[in-house]
């Protein structure tokens, strides 16, 4: 094949052109000035009293851009449309110059108002034409999408008409892809919704029900013409569908394009999963945990380099404090939960960054990698902006006016204007919107700075932190330099022409440039491998993207300091592909499809670690609502039950589990067999305890009768203290696992136990407990006492208040474990918790010494969910291992700059405000918003009567000093998962890898996995009770970690591992049956699943 | 020369008044009452306070003046013994100066101001007021009669701490379930519930919350047969038929203190009188029309915030008891989803009607001050461009308000008989047990 190549090597002149004639570049871009380019172009937005943003929803999405070479001269050109004005075709001269040629090309557009638009070669005559959207005109008599066929000699027609494909909905966008793989491009036309918004019943969804004027439509081409084949093919086209993106790809690699739809306001997205017969199904729900809440603009490439798509969407959180207070606000829980319920999903305020997992299924991980807050976002695209071989995002923004000024909506004070709205009177329009406020803001370039899984923003260092209104943007190589240049359409401003130096400023990088192209057809859905030394750099080609634009239609592969790939693979279509062989980089290669074998390109399958082997149980957690009590809490914790304890009860040699029961339901015992894995205990006594939440279970013997035992303690601060759904029981077995409550074995306490470490503390040959107590109900923050349980033999647990002196208010714990820590020979103690260090007690003889201090775990104030100790590195001193939230959350913590709880009663009310606060900048605020800070405390609005009052401020300025100094005041330095390595009696804080972070860690399992003789870990967790604001933590999937002989961990990725995990688990136990190892993963809702290791 | 010589004119006689007492001093201070209660109503309106928070602020003010009042005159009977432990207060200082309707307007002036969120404003409205009676009254008697408001606004102040409003504020919210016949959130922005926790609210006569605990509504049930039902239907076809008329008179009583507006891709609120303060203004117009002297302004201000005060606390302890559906929420998931109310759904639940509660008791308390006949024209939703509305009694004013909530498609008709009967029975009682004028009618 290598004959139907042709190469065109970069020309230096160009480079040495824009060297000789310009001052020598100092950032990655240089934005062009726009009078020698010869762009007059300006996207003018003029509103009045009768078209306007409050009578036409999208009168500031502004426009779009298309780059391609509609000239086939070798240089991409560029169109740009305008909402009110006529749309433009530029020609590229080359020299970053342009020919305006949209009055004899006929391209300029008759319609009132344009809006997205995409070049294509739809015709398959080698020439690229031109489909431009239209929307705005609410007459309707205007706005038919228009279709400019290619002449081929600088000229076009417009034939929308005759190719069927004149929409008439308020279009944002048209993608052509192949559905069918029939050979030709189809056309999706992504339409907005006529109706107000607010007008709808939420609790009614109409998405089933086609509206006969618009609703996104699929178009299947027939050769000379489009037919409509929405309906038939499964696309939804209802009144709620507030289309703004439509982004199409492979997300699970079966060779089908898939299409992603951002949905603007209430209605969800939609995934399509190309069924491969004509059809699609909505999938989204399937494949996603969460999305974006408005979302728009997207993109959809590979930012990790596994050869999967990953699909990023923007939403509009600001980024900070400042204007997050002064435009934003969340749902509240309640709403959250009647959407759910209504259908509605989860939908959260904020950019999502969905990381493939290779496998069509995808992780949320854009807190943690960081770009979650990029203000009223429009534009995505993912790009390798540096060439440095990973993708990084470039984000267009801006609104003209802030639609969501909190103050401009409750204290629009003109009683004029609130008279007219009120009596329905012809409203002037035009005074209401000059009164609100408008301020340019500057886009977004984020760097991938860990293989997709952190980005840092680079606007300002590389010279595109311009402040603007921008919308449509697109990345393409106008000066064929090998970097990709941007090209942004804004709003009352002219659009940015940033040069990319990357030639200049990244001589060490690289990067190949592919022109596919095929006679009489299309090349749209070829996917590229590129394969260098071990790296793996991977694109898809679906031009049309972003938002309302199309970029350059030419691949581009960063490739970093490889200068040679050893092959290209290019797979044209699903019978067709092409392979290259020592492929120099810096090049724009030509290929020509002319057709060929059979394709098939698969990464050769490695038998997973894990098998899915079977379920057991189904457990459900009951519904119970902490934030109605707490109206300041972020997350709940009444959640963290589903435990499990492992033993032989019944002496038969093999291991028997009791899982922990919800509030309402009982706990349930399982006996393990040969066969049959685990069977349902009948004939228990746990019924009589359902009403109790069980939070934690051991077996052990308590009697000294020479059988397991089973303790199982109540918790969760639903319950109030003292009642009896508190009180931890002991169950008594008779030596054949039949088990009988022990109502004297221990004492009635009532508080809420979270967890318990069962060991021989005081050494006198029975075992006591630990109970750690999580917290005070209605009272967080404020720190609650643990205790000791001493069993004084005969089966009697007394609380031991002399050795509990050391646990007096200790804090909120979640989780305790025992085990000789400084190697004298008993058992010591760990416990973590919310807002708490990692905490040791060292046992003295039967008297607790905390120890944390000097054995060196200062700084390690988290909010922990789990603690575990265990050797993992065989040196004979027990490590901890212990889950915190992880970093994919919106806020930061570290030792300088930690998070903070002021908890006090700051209004005198008798009730604690607990304040939660984080650092932006040096400066520690309240992340408390306005309304729901002074909900709780109204005397603070005297002060923050206005958003703005409040907007800036410091938790100092916002409360007296004298009451923050008498605040409880409680710490986070650290969100990471961690190990702390025990050297001879001070541990050294290892954090697990970043791939460790993306969720919180509730469950922690060591366990050589892989069978080298070192210990790995299984991690399990994920939170769904948190406050729509900050969004439910749902991205783990299980983390496999292998250890490696030098201490580090080898991250496995879920396709992999095999481990794919659904919802919140809670526990993992691990044990062998018949010469086989098994893991056992306990979690809120849903069955058991054990997995077997295959090694 | 014309425009100098005005300007003259009050130079010379403000130069006059510092001087010394004029001999016959600007003595219509009824109305600076009066204008005074009006500035409450503005401030509330801007800071947007619920109706029950709003009747709240009225009725401490309203409290301040009267007792003022009651320190001052013989025919006036103190608060202390009657509005649960109210305080003794100092009695009125014994100096000739002393003047107690500038006493009574500045311990209004200051409960208000502690009470209302926008200080700044009502502090001006204060200041220009207190300019005002000091050209009239000079120096020597505002500073004597304001230092006595200020130590009687304190007291009160003081007493209405304890009445558990701040604790109210971190009591639990409201909890939805799956019941598809018991109250919750309603479109368009299906807001919390407000105030569940409002029957824990100190009474001011009532001996507690439950006193006029109104019979249980209907059983709610989507029999066809049900009372309930034919209720339900009356809301729907009464809002799909509704006459001009029927129109004026929802809109003229919405009272609805935030309204969401959603309008292409904004979202504004429009901001309204609540219905408390609506009786309010009510109050202001027949003193007026009725030519009454300040202290028995303050008397009228009393009786009716006090009716309204207690009012709302019955009528929120029956509505998070019942705990009843609203109209919307049925009609939308039984038979129109898109059916939308005339007026906005208000956010909280729908047995008995707040405005029917509460008209009922104003209208009561405010014909026990003017009278059973007493006309009025009602000019109060002026400022929100909707025009003025005559009656020939408080009482027609009352019922027209409680089924105005029919027609605004907002109440079934139970909430609004049931409501207006629970509110003039708890009106009656306060006005026979809430002694105040002791004097000649």
């Amino acid at each position: 094949m290598k004959g139907f190549y042709s190469l065109i090597y970069l020309g230096c002149c160009t480079l040495l052109f824009n060297c000789s004639s310009e001052a020598p570049v100092e950032a990655l871009f240089t934005e062009m000035d726009n009078a020698r380019t010869g762009i007059a172009f300006v996207n003018e937005l003029q509103y009045d009293k009768d078209f306007n943003v409050f009578n036409y929803r999208n009168f500031y999405n502004g426009g779009g851009v298309a780059v391609g070479d509609v000239n086939n001269d070798g240089y991409v050109d560029l169109y740009f449309t305008a909402n009110q004005k006529s749309n433009r075709l530029y020609l590229n001269n080359g020299d970053w110059t342009f020919t305006d040629i949209t009055e004899k090309a006929s391209v300029g557009g008759s319609q009132s108002w344009s809006t997205g638009v995409a070049m294509a070669d739809v015709n398959g005559d080698g020439l690229l034409d031109i489909y431009v959207s239209n929307s705005g005109d609410i007459k309707g008599d205007s706005r038919a999408n228009e279709f400019f066929v290619n002449n081929g000699d600088g000229t076009f027609r417009e034939e929308a008409e005759r190719w069927g494909i004149a929409d008439q909905g308020l279009s944002t966008h048209g993608v052509f892809f192949d559905y069918d793989r029939d050979g030709d491009l189809d056309l999706y036309v992504l339409n907005n919704s006529y109706r107000a918004i607010g007008t709808f019943n939420l609790e009614k969804s109409t998405r089933e029900i086609r509206d006969p004027e618009g609703g996104d439509k699929l178009y299947r081409n027939d050769g000379d013409r489009f037919t409509d084949v929405s309906e038939a093919a499964g696309i939804l086209g209802s009144e709620i569908g507030f289309g703004l993106g439509t982004t199409v790809g492979d997300v699970n690699g079966d060779g089908w394009l898939d299409v992603y739809i951002s949905n603007d306001f209430f209605e969800k997205d939609y995934l399509y999963i190309n069924q491969g017969d004509g059809t699609f199904k909505e999938s989204l729900e399937e494949h996603m945990r969460h999305t974006s809440f408005a979302s728009m603009g997207a993109d959809m490439a590979d930012i990790n380099n596994d050869a999967a798509v990953d699909v990023f969407v923007t939403d509009m959180l600001p980024q900070g404090v400042r204007r997050l207070n002064q435009t934003t606000t969340f749902e509240n829980w309640d709403v959250y939960q009647n959407k759910l319920a209504w259908g509605y999903y989860h939908q959260f305020n904020r950019n999502m960054l969905h990381l493939n997992t290779a496998a069509g299924d995808f992780m949320e991980i854009g807190q943690l990698s960081g770009v979650e807050a990029t203000d009223w976002s429009w534009g995505a695209l993912l790009a390798d902006l540096d060439n440095d071989g990973w993708r990084d995002i470039y984000i267009s923004n801006g609104i003209a006016h802030d639609l969501t000024d909190q103050d401009y909506i409750n204290y629009i004070s003109n009683e004029e204007v609130m008279r007219s709205i009120v009596t329905e009177d012809g409203v002037n329009y035009k005074e209401l919107i000059d009164l609100m406020p408008s301020k340019r803001i500057p886009n977004y370039a984020y760097k991938n700075v860990a293989e997709g899984y952190k980005f840092v923003d680079r606007a300002k260092e590389w010279g595109l932190s311009k402040p603007s209104h921008s919308n449509g943007s697109v990345y393409a190589d106008i000066d064929n330099d090998g970097d990709l240049d941007l090209i942004v359409n804004n709003v009352n401003q002219p659009p940015f022409l940033w040069r990319n130096n990357a030639e200049i400023i990244h001589p060490e990088n690289h990067s190949i440039q592919l022109d596919l192209r095929k006679k009489g057809g299309h090349t749209i859905g070829a996917k590229v491998y590129a394969y260098a030394q071990g790296s793996l750099y991977y694109a898809e080609h679906v031009p049309m993207k972003g938002f309302q634009s199309s970029v350059d239609p030419r691949i581009h592969l960063g490739i970093g300091a490889h200068t040679v790939l050893d092959s290209v693979v290019v797979v044209w279509s699903a019978d067709s592909r092409q392979t290259l062989l020592n492929v120099a980089a810096d090049s724009l290669y030509t290929l020509q499809n002319e057709g060929g074998h059979r394709a098939s390109i698969k990464v050769p399958l490695q038998e997973p670690l894990f098998e899915m082997n079977a379920t057991y149980g189904m457990r459900t957690e009951n519904s119970y609502s902490q934030f109605n009590e707490e109206r300041l809490l972020t997350t709940m914790s009444t959640t963290e039950g589903a435990k499990l304890a492992l033993g032989d009860v019944n002496g038969d040699g093999y291991q028997d589990i009791y899982q922990c029961g919800a509030a309402g339901a009982p706990g349930q015992l399982f006996f393990g067999s040969d066969w049959y894995g685990f069977e349902l205990a009948l004939q228990q006594p746990f019924d009589e305890h359902a009403a109790s939440e069980d939070t934690d279970a051991a077996f052990f013997d308590y009697d000294g009768d020479g059988d397991l035992d089973l303790y199982v303690a109540s918790g969760s601060l639903e319950f109030t203290a003292g009642s009896a759904e508190l009180f931890d029981r002991l169950y008594k077995n008779d030596g054949r696992g039949n088990f009988r409550y022990d109502a004297n074995a221990l004492p009635e306490l009532g508080l809420p136990t979270s967890s318990i470490a069962v060991a021989d503390f005081d050494q006198d040959g029975d075992l006591d407990v630990f109970c750690a107590v999580r917290g005070i109900k209605g009272r967080y923050g404020v720190p609650a006492s643990s205790l000791y349980l001493m069993n004084y033999g005969e089966g009697m647990l007394r609380n031991e208040r002399q050795t509990t002196r050391g646990f007096n208010r200790i804090g909120m714990l979640t989780d305790c474990d025992a085990g000789d820590l400084d190697g004298d020979g008993d058992f010591d103690l760990v416990a973590v918790g919310e807002w708490q260090g990692v905490r040791v007690w060292i046992n003295d003889q039967g008297a607790f010494n905390e120890r944390t201090l000097d054995m060196g775990l200062d700084h390690s104030q988290g909010l922990w969910n789990t603690v575990t100790l265990e050797d993992l590195n065989n040196d004979g001193q027990l490590d901890i291992i212990a889950g915190n939230l992880g970093e994919n959350c919106r806020l930061e913590a570290s030792v300088e700059k930690p998070m903070a709880l002021f908890v006090n009663d700051f209004d005198g009310n008798s009730f604690s405000d607990p304040v939660l606060c984080s650092y932006w900048g040096d400066t520690l605020f309240p992340r408390v918003l306005r309304h729901n800070l002074i909900s709780q405390m109204p005397y603070l609005k005297k002060s923050n009567l206005k958003y703005a009052d409040y907007a800036g401020k410091s938790v100092f300025e916002v409360f007296d000093t004298t009451q923050l100094e008498r605040s409880a005041l409680m710490q986070v330095q650290t969100l990471r998962s961690t190990v702390f390595f025990n050297r001879n009696g001070q541990f050294e804080h290892a954090p697990l890898p970043l791939r460790a972070q993306i969720a919180p860690v509730y469950a922690i399992k060591a366990v050589d996995v892989n069978d080298d003789g070192i210990k790995d870990l299984v991690l399990g967790g994920n939170l769904h009770e948190v406050q729509p604001e900050w969004g439910r933590y749902d991205a783990s999937r299980g983390t496999v970690l292998l250890g490696t002989a030098n201490g580090d961990w080898d991250v496995v990725e879920t396709h992999k591992s095999g481990l794919n995990l659904d919802g919140q688990i809670r526990d993992i136990q691990s044990y062998e049956r018949d010469g086989a190892s098994y893991l056992l993963f306990s979690r809120l809702n849903g069955p058991m699943e054990e997995y077997r290791i295959t090694k | 020369m014309n425009r100098l010589f005005p300007s003259l004119t009050v130079l010379f006689v403000s130069f006059f008044l510092v001087q010394c007492a004029p001999k016959e001093p600007y003595t219509d201070h009824s109305s600076d009452l009066q204008n005074e209660f009006e500035a409450i109503t503005q401030i509330l309106v801007h800071d947007i306070f619920s109706p029950p928070v709003a009747a709240r602020v009225y009725a401490y003010t309203a409290t301040a003046a009267y007792e003022v009042v009651a320190q001052s005159h013989p025919d006036y009977r103190s608060l202390n013994g009657q509005f649960h432990d109210f305080p003794a207060v100092p009695a009125a200082p014994n100096a000739t100066e002393y003047m107690p309707e500038i006493a009574a307007l500045q311990a209004a002036g200051k409960v208000a101001t502690a009470l209302v969120f926008s200080e700044d404003r009502m502090q001006q409205h204060m200041d220009e007021v207190m300019a005002k009676l000091v050209q009239n009254h000079g120096k020597e008697a505002v500073s004597i009669s304001q230092a006595y408001g200020e130590i009687v606004a304190d007291y009160v102040l003081n007493w209405a701490k304890g009445d558990h409003y701040n604790q109210s504020r971190t009591f639990t919210k409201y909890e939805i379930n799956d019941d598809p016949m018991r109250w919750k959130p309603t479109p368009p922005d299906y807001m919390d519930g407000i105030e569940p926790h409002w029957r824990n609210i100190r009474t001011l006569i009532m001996d507690s919350a439950q006193m006029f605990k109104p019979v249980p509504p209907p059983t709610p049930s989507m029999d066809t047969a049900s009372v309930f039902y034919r209720d339900l239907m009356q809301v729907y076809h009464t809002v799909n038929n509704l006459d001009d008329e029927q129109t004026a008179i929802a809109k003229f009583w919405d009272c609805n203190p935030y309204v969401s507006v959603h309008r292409g891709h904004v979202m504004l609120a429009t901001k309204k009188i609540t219905p408390g303060g609506h009786w309010i203004g009510i109050t202001g117009i027949a003193c007026r029309k009725a030519g009454l002297d300040f202290f028995r302004t303050a008397d009228a201000y009393l009786r009716a915030s006090t009716g309204l005060f207690d009012g709302f606390i019955s009528c929120w302890d029956e509505k998070y008891r019942s705990e009843l559906v609203r109209p919307e929420t049925l009609i939308n998931e039984n038979f129109d989803a898109q059916w939308k109310p005339l007026l906005q759904t208000p956010p909280f639940p729908e047995y008995t009607s707040g405005h029917s509660v509460i008209s009922g008791a104003a209208g009561v308390m405010l014909s026990g001050v003017f009278g059973q006949n007493f006309a009025f024209q009602d000019s109060t939703e002026r400022p929100y461009g909707l025009p003025d509305r005559s009656y020939p009694s408080f009482t027609a004013a009352s019922d027209e308000a409680a089924v105005s909530r029919l027609y605004g498609g907002i109440h079934y008709m139970p909430a609004i008989e049931i409501g207006v009967s629970q509110g003039r029975s708890l009106g009656a009682y306060i006005d026979t047990t809430l002694v105040t004028y002791t004097g000649n009618e």
